[in-house]
């Protein structure tokens, strides 16, 4: 049989539709794999950002995913043990299904890890952009969160494909989408009791509503008490009758006591938000 | 308790001050006192007259986890166990799901504001302070047993809770003298360093608990430091003279050097600097796009004003080796880029060189989508698995495409020359009888699918008819005529005529019917 795919492709439409078909079932293997590539997996980083000088020290960078950089990954990747024409043009038959496939393992690949429901089909094929935040703040907090939403207002999120940390002190994160609106989590997780560092570096307790917990706005720092500071022992006795006398009274003429204290002492996670 | 009524709606926690028990533990007698005077019932006829006075005494005990807790009683604990990070500006917590576990045990006098004190307390010993944890026997616990120089809690253990102390086995933790002065909580502090809560998730993480219900929780005194912390939850049964208070230091038992606290949960976890909170580091980050420069100056004019233009665009110049071994400089940017480039439809790249990008204005070379394939290309040879996923993906689309190509031609072949062949052996049987049986038995054989999909029955009986309308010899000519397939079922109903003239003619009629009616040429 001398014919070769270009013939088929003039004579006989039908078997060439056919074996387009043959694309839609590329190999799970492939398709996984191809899913990662897309993300960028396995990409040293220096390829992702050639100049130190684009990501200094404490620096948030936005950017979009160039798709033909991502394809010319693939080609890449699919020129290997090619022996003949016939290896090549079976690459650029399937071109179109290895592209779809590779979009869709690529926008399913982070929600097939978690379990979670994939993002619909208008997610795959959103433009695809991120983000690379490089700061102590990464390093420092490691389940920081990042979320990525719709609109300016709205709790609507842009779907996360890949978040990883190409560095301990760097996270890389693509969206299957453009937010209008970012937002860095301190890890909701760590919701804690905690304490404020003030500007001038003193530590202090952030007054909240005794009734709703809610912060009070504006913020009414407390000042830390300790016992021994070296030592970072706090003085808890002497806290307690300071945030009693400074928050607002509890309801009902009630005495301040160690609940009231832990809602005082709650340090809920911190968000930035940045709008693009 | 954790399973009593929730009385917070979804998504709300209420904090309690706290929760004592009915009892809290120790030995209890019950008395009960019954004076009968039967002279109020009218039969001070028959009994004495004097009131009489029944009386009944039953101790009991209320246990409790005075040397350990069950794995289950620990609900969570922060910084979680082994985590690193910067926790420098959080007081460390465990979660317990008793809500009266941390006031079961009356270990501390009550403070002046009638809030019960805690028996549990959470020491918090940073890297420099070393502590030693041991498993002990109740008798080693405390006095001489312990060892020379160790201190232990002011306990005694009832015989009758537990009549061997030799069986309990428990965890300790030995503290040096200093360390537990300087780290221990006062007195006063005791009460703010326990609450409860009620939790309602609604389904939502709160406060790192998932789970509804009342809890307890008991905070550390401390901040963290850095490097490695150890967070010990000690019972503090035992201690009540040993603890300071406001105006009051406690003088320790000469010659002892440690502390051995009965250690009831313990984990650890590493800080990191933590110069600065979350929100100042992420707040003062420098925002922009991931690229070198940003929009050119407007001054710049020619070669410059091309380069300020590529930096911005995310490029950065590269040493670009070519293959006929000049050095050059190439542009190259990476995948991330700060615009968004349009998604060119195209073949794909065949080789690396099919990938460079030549600027005729510049004369430089875009090396970018070459770098792509090439990195594209080290990834899947650097991947033996994926390397032979498509080597064989590849086999397997080769071997369909083979057998699609055979098949199509096999088919064609079939087609013409099966039919010819059946055809000139129909017209070569000069008996009429004969011709319209073999066709019959031809027509027969076809109730075989695959007798019929192997010579294109479809396409036999449309030649056939045609060949009868249009006799000839040029096989291609009637192959061109069309005439629509006869249906099975009048096949069929012509099986029932017998043979002869009357179904010669009745076939003929089917046969020739399209072409008379003029089908589609």
């Amino acid at each position: 049989m001398a014919a070769t795919l270009d013939d088929l492709r003039t004579s006989h439409e039908g078997v060439l539709a056919k074996l387009q078909q043959l694309g839609s079932a590329v190999p799970p293997t492939i398709q996984d794999w191809l899913g990662r590539l897309a993300l960028l997996y396995g990409v040293p980083f220096e390829n992702l950002v050639p100049d130190v000088r684009m990501l200094p020290k404490e620096s948030l960078r936005f950017f979009y995913l160039d798709m033909n950089w991502v394809e010319s990954l693939v080609d890449g990747a699919f020129s290997t043990g090619v022996h003949s024409g016939r290896d090549i043009r079976f690459h650029d038959v399937l071109q179109s299904a290895i592209r779809d496939a590779t979009r869709a393992a690529s926008g399913e690949l982070r929600s097939n890890l978690r379990g979670d429901t994939p993002p619909g089909e208008s997610a795959v094929n959103a433009t695809r952009c991120g983000l690379l935040l490089r700061s102590e703040a990464v390093s420092g907090w490691p389940g920081l969160e990042v979320r990525a939403l719709v609109e300016l207002v709205g709790e609507d999120t842009v779907p996360l494909l890949r978040m990883d940390r190409p560095a301990p002190d760097t996270v890389l994160c693509i969206f299957a989408g453009i937010p209008k609106r970012v937002e860095i989590w301190e890890p909701t997780e760590d919701l804690h009791f905690g304490i404020t560092r003030n500007n001038d570096g003193s530590l202090a307790v952030l007054l909240r509503n005794p009734e709703t917990g809610a912060r009070l706005d504006p913020s009414v720092p407390t000042p830390l008490l300790f016992r021994n500071q070296a030592k970072g022992t706090l003085n808890m006795a002497a806290l307690a009758t300071s945030l009693a006398r400074s928050a607002p009274a509890p309801a009902g003429g009630r005495a301040f006591g160690p609940g009231d204290f832990g809602v005082q002492m709650i340090d809920a996670a911190d968000k930035e938000v940045f709008t693009t | 308790m954790a399973q009593d009524e929730i009385t917070v709606g979804p998504g709300q926690i209420q904090f309690q001050h706290f929760a004592k028990p009915p009892l809290t533990t120790g030995t209890y007698t019950v008395d009960v006192e019954q004076q009968a005077d039967i002279s109020k019932i009218g039969l001070n006829a028959i009994f004495a007259a004097t009131p009489k006075k029944f009386t009944q005494t039953q101790t009991f005990h209320v246990d409790g986890p005075h040397f350990g807790l069950l794995p289950r009683d620990v609900q969570a604990v922060y910084p979680p166990a082994n985590r690193t990070g910067a926790f420098g500006n959080t007081l460390p917590h465990i979660v317990l799901r008793r809500r009266t576990l941390p006031w079961d045990i009356k270990a501390i006098d009550d403070g002046p504001n009638q809030m019960p004190r805690p028996w549990l307390a959470l020491l918090l010993f940073h890297a420099d302070e070393p502590v030693t944890e041991s498993t002990v026997t109740l008798t080693q616990l405390t006095g001489a047993a312990a060892g020379p120089g160790i201190l232990g809690p002011a306990i005694t253990i009832d015989p009758v809770v537990t009549p061997n102390k030799d069986l309990v086995t428990l965890r300790v933790v030995d503290v040096p003298l200093g360390t537990f002065q300087a780290v221990a909580p006062f007195k006063n502090d005791l009460e703010f360093l326990a609450h409860v809560r009620q939790v309602n998730t609604g389904g939502k993480e709160l406060l790192g608990l998932n789970e509804d219900g009342w809890f307890s929780v008991v905070l550390a005194n401390r901040l963290p430091g850095k490097d490695l912390n150890t967070a010990y939850l000690v019972s503090l049964e035992g201690w009540n003279d040993r603890l300071r208070s406001e105006n009051f230091t406690p003088t320790l038992p000469a010659g002892k050097t440690h502390c051995r606290m009965v250690s009831l949960a313990n984990w650890s976890f590493t800080g990191t600097d933590d110069k600065a909170s979350f929100g100042q580091l992420v707040n003062k980050v420098n925002v922009g796009v991931l690229a070198m420069g940003g929009a050119p100056v407007a001054s710049l004019t020619g070669q410059e004003l091309s380069v300020a233009k590529s930096l911005e665009l995310g490029y950065v110049p590269l040493a670009y080796d070519q293959r006929s071994g000049e050095r050059t400089v190439g542009w190259y940017h990476g995948p991330l880029a700060p615009v968004n480039w349009e998604n060119v439809a195209r073949k794909p790249f065949p080789s690396a060189e099919a990938a460079l990008i030549y600027d005729e204005a510049t004369g430089i070379f875009d090396v970018s989508y070459a770098v792509a394939w090439q990195m594209g290309r080290l990834l899947a040879l650097s991947d033996a698995a994926f390397s032979k996923a498509l080597a064989q993906w590849r086999q397997q689309a080769q071997q369909f495409e083979d057998r699609l190509l055979e098949l199509d031609t096999l088919q064609r072949e079939l087609n013409e020359e099966a039919l010819f062949d059946k055809l000139s052996r129909i017209e070569a049987i000069a008996n009429l009888k004969e011709k319209e049986k073999a066709l019959i038995d031809f027509l027969n054989s076809l109730d075989d699918p695959q007798a019929a999909a192997a010579i294109g029955a479809a396409a036999f009986l449309k030649a056939a008819s045609a060949a009868k309308a249009v006799p000839s010899n040029d096989g291609k000519q009637r192959l061109t005529a069309f005439v629509d397939t006869p249906a099975k079922e009048d096949l069929q109903k012509l099986k029932t005529v017998p043979l002869g003239p009357q179904r010669v003619a009745e076939l003929s009629k089917l046969l020739f019917r399209n072409a008379e009616e003029g089908g589609p040429a």
